[in-house]
């Protein structure tokens, strides 16, 4: 196909600008990645961090009202101190459980989701435990409530019915020190102690001098007393058990939350060493993308330059021989656009003046030879 | 238009304005006919002809190439 200059340097500038626009293109995604992948990851890590904090704040909470609980147990009550604290504390731990969920969907790593799947399920443990305890608390109350209130019920009506009766007096306060001293101590010598007490006090019983069937009586409130004395001691011993399960189900979240808020901080250091990584990529791809354009550009400039220039340099070679006399140098077709057909009329010229030349030498030769006698 | 003038207009994109006196010079001299009664059974002459004396202005391949182009008018 025939080819104009004019189109040669459209097609050239077309393909510059073609590689330019690619290069801009290419520039602006990269960008645009760099732009997208540094708020992903720092916002991914930023989330995780806060998380992690709020984790942190969630455990600090539920475990200032579990020992608000625990404290305000003998100053409240069972139940008002449940109210007031074992409920905030168990909805600090469900604020936590939604936290751990959170973080462990916005997690990037396996790693990362495992940490806060653990930190869930021990949240879990947490509450389950602490509601043990809430629970053993409970039946164990305080004062006037649970197995508590019962012994001590049972105590008041003993004493109540045997006072004024002084051999039997000593034993069943002999028998109300031990369980005084259970009850201050939490040593279990003292609760043989208080039974075998309230065996002596049974005894006293029955060597004193009272009616058969008040006997009887006082020794049924004495077994209602040490009944109800084994109750409490049960209950203390289901507190105790299920304190130490509970602790160590908040050792082993405090630590698990510690680890969270560390994940959190690694979680910030790696989405700001991705954004970084991603920019540096970004910058290294539109470098060598720019270079590898240029070195096009100025390679495919060079040809059309050189396209353009060896015809109208062979033009003028030819143009200067011409002009000195010299018609035996060829003109060659180089090309099919304008300067291909400018060497095709300089070659019709010259075709033209070597006829009209050999034309006036041949006339000049016959009129040679005509003059000759 | 003539067969003649045909020769000479494929002739002057190869010789210019040389082309009518050479091709003129090929009808008198060798086919022994006046230019403008040149008919269609003398182009293969005409164009074996030109072919020969076109080497002395033209490239041996261009004298070829247009007395190929005359024979096929």
């Amino acid at each position: 196909m025939k080819r104009s200059i004019r189109s040669k340097i459209q097609s050239a500038f077309g393909i510059m600008n073609w590689l330019m626009a690619t290069v801009a293109a290419i520039g602006a995604l990269a960008l645009f990645v760099v732009h997208y992948s540094a708020h992903q990851a720092l916002h991914v890590g930023a989330r995780l961090s806060h998380i992690s904090l709020e984790i942190q704040v969630s455990n600090l909470t539920a475990r200032k009202y579990e020992k608000d609980f625990l404290l305000n147990i003998k100053t409240e009550g069972v139940e008002n101190a449940k109210r007031d604290y074992a409920t905030k504390a168990l909805a600090a731990v469900d604020r936590l459980q939604q936290l751990a969920r959170e973080g462990e969907r916005v997690a990037p790593t396996d790693a990362d989701r495992e940490r806060f799947q653990s930190i869930s399920r021990l949240a879990r443990s947490y509450a389950s435990t602490f509601g043990d305890v809430v629970a053993a608390k409970q039946r164990r109350g305080h004062v006037d409530s649970g197995a508590e209130g019962q012994f001590r019920g049972a105590a008041h009506q003993i004493e109540g019915q045997l006072k004024n009766l002084d051999k039997i007096q000593i034993a069943m306060l002999m028998m109300r020190r031990s369980e005084k001293d259970y009850l201050l101590r939490g040593d279990d010598k003292y609760i043989a102690l208080t039974l075998e007490n309230v065996e002596k006090l049974k005894a006293a019983i029955d060597q004193a001098h009272l009616p058969a069937a008040e006997k009887v009586s006082s020794k049924a409130l004495a077994d209602g007393y040490r009944v109800a004395f084994l109750a409490l001691v049960d209950a203390d011993r289901e507190v105790t058990a299920s304190t130490a399960i509970y602790h160590e189900a908040t050792r082993r979240l405090e630590l698990a939350a510690d680890d969270a808020a560390k994940a959190g901080e690694q979680a910030s250091e790696a989405s700001l060493a991705s954004a970084s990584w991603t920019a540096s990529g970004a910058v290294i791809l539109v470098i060598l993308l720019s270079l590898g354009t240029i070195a096009a550009g100025v390679r495919y400039g060079s040809r059309i330059s050189i396209n353009i220039t060896r015809p109208v340099k062979h033009l003028t070679e030819v143009a200067e021989h011409v002009s000195l006399g010299d018609l035996s140098i060829k003109v060659e077709h180089t090309c099919d656009d304008e300067i291909g057909e400018l060497e095709d009329s300089f070659a019709r010229l010259v075709a033209a003046v070597k006829f009209f030349q050999a034309e006036s030498q041949d006339a000049l030769a016959v009129a040679g030879s005509e003059e000759k006698p | 238009m003539s067969l003649y003038h045909d020769v000479t207009t494929v002739g002057a994109t190869y010789l210019g304005p040389a082309a009518e006196p050479f091709i003129g010079r090929q009808c008198t001299l060798y086919l022994k006919i006046q230019p403008q009664a040149l008919a269609k059974e003398h182009l293969p002459e005409l164009a074996k002809w030109i072919e020969v004396a076109g080497t002395r202005f033209l490239d041996a391949m261009k004298a070829k190439e247009l007395a190929t182009k005359i024979a096929a008018l």
